[in-house]
């Protein structure tokens, strides 16, 4: 969905009290965020309960919503507020427990057809994805599985855009590693050429 | 250290994130470090690879929503306008069959400019005038609604029942009747209009032009989306123009609205006929420039009108167009200001 597009649902979800376009809206971030809050609460119940409550109150604020500028980032925001709100009031020990996000990367899969990628690869990705300190893990899941931009991200996480570059960096050096693309290793220069 | 920029770059291209530099130093930094560039595809590979996620239940968690924003917990929050059209789940569809419906009748009777057709809704329902024409339409309740081209006007099955409600996106010349027990809203982006009896026009086309609202008899009370305090009263004659600012970005701050009375009995009568004009098939345009009215005109003929230059488009111009055609109307034009224009199919360059 591009951005255009979550503008004019937006837009015909405030003016219209359209609910169908609600839905399309709902569906297209609703994994993504009840992962995104599971990451923080660490309970897929109370994730999915606050992903539902974001909805009912956009909802109900619906009139204001063409106010809104970016649609993806203020939904990650009030689900990371509502999260904090909720450990809180449960008097969570880790009072800013973004520090420490319980992401769970969904494997990667791979598609019989793919002969670049075959599956001992993904495996091979997937445990390293897995064994990425958390923090990092969840920048990775965010920038390449949600599809944020870096700035969006550091907005998400009130950290630097800087920090989200170097996160990825990180994760990027992991997967070379998997992969054996070894870019640090120079290569013969026949095979440079071409 | 190197090491990590290498990396950091690498991250930005998978994700997207590269500006011109950036690919530029990165291009450099794999030369210099003898790195085959195609080693990169698989990495971009793999990062381009969705993870399988469980989607099945969204459904599920959708139904379970609707259950709960449909249920009134909460009924009371909207403001005036907002609650007398909440259920409608299977709305999509049926808009879309309905509005074909009202589109095929237009449709075939497009030879008749001014159609006129009874809309009997029991859902949503869309009209559209189409860049070129001009549609007559009755409400539900034999109020009656001329829309200009390039317009849409929409109203669902709850029309009635307690307000009479539409929403309006372009132009539309209203003649509402009166029923103090059913008040008829016009919803658009910016503004939002109450009327008890009367006729009224309403612009509030998506481009550069001001959003208007002008009372031809009767009274009109106005409220503006973006600060629900402010209500105007427009009596005759009287005119809400507010400055389609998304295409004026300086002048953020401050809402800018004015209304335009008339004086004299004479001005009032020249006023009514320019602003309505269109409902007689004329253009008139005074004091306008020519930017807007070739907006006007891109409507009402169904073409593209390019500026050659930039200037041209701040000329000022006066004048009429009677039911005249698109060639006619440029010689008109030419009359006025010295231009030369060439004519490709639907697309006209001013020179």
């Amino acid at each position: 969905m591009t951005a255009k597009e979550i503008i004019s649902l937006q837009q015909r979800v405030s003016l219209f009290d359209d609910q169908p376009a609600f839905g399309r809206l709902f569906n297209y971030h609703y994994t993504a965020l009840r992962q995104f809050a599971a990451s923080i609460v660490k309970s897929r119940e109370v994730a999915e309960e606050i992903v539902e409550d974001v909805f009912v109150s956009i909802w109900k604020n619906r009139s204001e919503l063409t106010a809104i500028s970016n649609f993806k980032v203020y939904l990650y925001v009030s689900v990371r507020n509502r999260c904090m709100n909720h450990i809180n009031r449960n008097g969570g020990k880790n009072l800013v427990s973004l520090d420490n996000p319980d992401v769970v990367c969904c494997g990667l899969v791979s598609d019989p057809e793919d002969i670049m990628v075959v599956s001992e690869m993904l495996q091979a990705v997937n445990k390293a994805v897995n064994d990425l300190p958390p923090r990092c893990r969840l920048v990775y899941k965010l920038a390449k599985e949600d599809g944020l931009q870096y700035k969006e991200i550091a907005e998400i996480l009130e950290i630097s855009p800087r920090t989200v570059e170097n996160q990825i960096a990180a994760a990027v050096k992991k997967l070379a590693a998997v992969l054996k693309v070894d870019f640090l290793l120079s290569l013969p220069v026949s095979t440079v050429k071409k | 250290m190197v090491d990590n920029r290498l990396y950091v770059l690498i991250g930005k291209k998978v994700s997207n994130e590269l500006t011109k530099e950036e690919h530029e130093e990165l291009i450099r930094l794999l030369q210099q470090k003898s790195i085959d560039p195609h080693s990169l595809e698989l990495l971009q590979e793999v990062w381009n690879k969705k993870s399988l996620e469980d989607t099945h239940l969204v459904e599920e968690k959708w139904k379970s929503l609707v259950s709960k924003i449909n249920n009134g917990d909460f009924a009371d929050a909207p403001p005036v306008l907002r609650n007398n059209k909440v259920k409608r789940l299977s709305g999509l569809i049926a808009a879309a069959l309905i509005s074909i419906v009202v589109f095929s009748i237009f449709f075939f009777s497009s030879e008749n400019k001014d159609a006129v057709a009874q809309v009997v809704a029991d859902t949503d329902s869309v009209i559209i005038a189409l860049k070129g024409e001009r549609k007559r339409i009755v409400l539900p309740d034999g109020s009656q609604v001329l829309l200009n081209s390039g317009s849409e006007i929409r109203f669902n099955n709850r029309f009635g029942i307690v307000y009479r409600e539409v929403f309006l996106s372009g132009e539309a010349f209203f003649e509402v009747l009166k029923d103090s027990l059913h008040p008829f809203f016009v919803n658009t982006d910016r503004m939002i209009i109450k009327v008890l009896g009367t006729a009224f026009n309403v612009k509030a086309y998506n481009t550069r032009e001001d959003i208007e609202t002008m009372v031809v008899h009767g009274k009109v009370e106005v409220s503006l989306k973006e600060d629900s305090e402010k209500k105007v009263i427009l009596l005759t004659s009287e005119k809400l123009s507010l400055k389609n600012e998304k295409f004026y970005r300086d002048d953020q701050q401050q809402l800018k609205y004015e209304v335009v009375s008339t004086r004299s009995a004479h001005q009032e009568q020249k006023a009514i006929q320019e602003e309505i004009a269109w409902t007689e098939e004329k253009i008139v345009f005074s004091d306008e420039p020519f930017e807007t009215v070739a907006l006007k005109m891109e409507r009402w003929y169904d073409v593209r009108i390019h500026f050659e230059e930039e200037s041209m488009k701040s000329i000022l111009m006066s004048g009429d167009f009677d039911n005249v055609d698109i060639q006619q109307a440029l010689q008109i034009l030419q009359m006025l200001v010295d231009f030369k224009y060439e004519m490709v199919n639907k697309d006209i360059y001013i020179k």
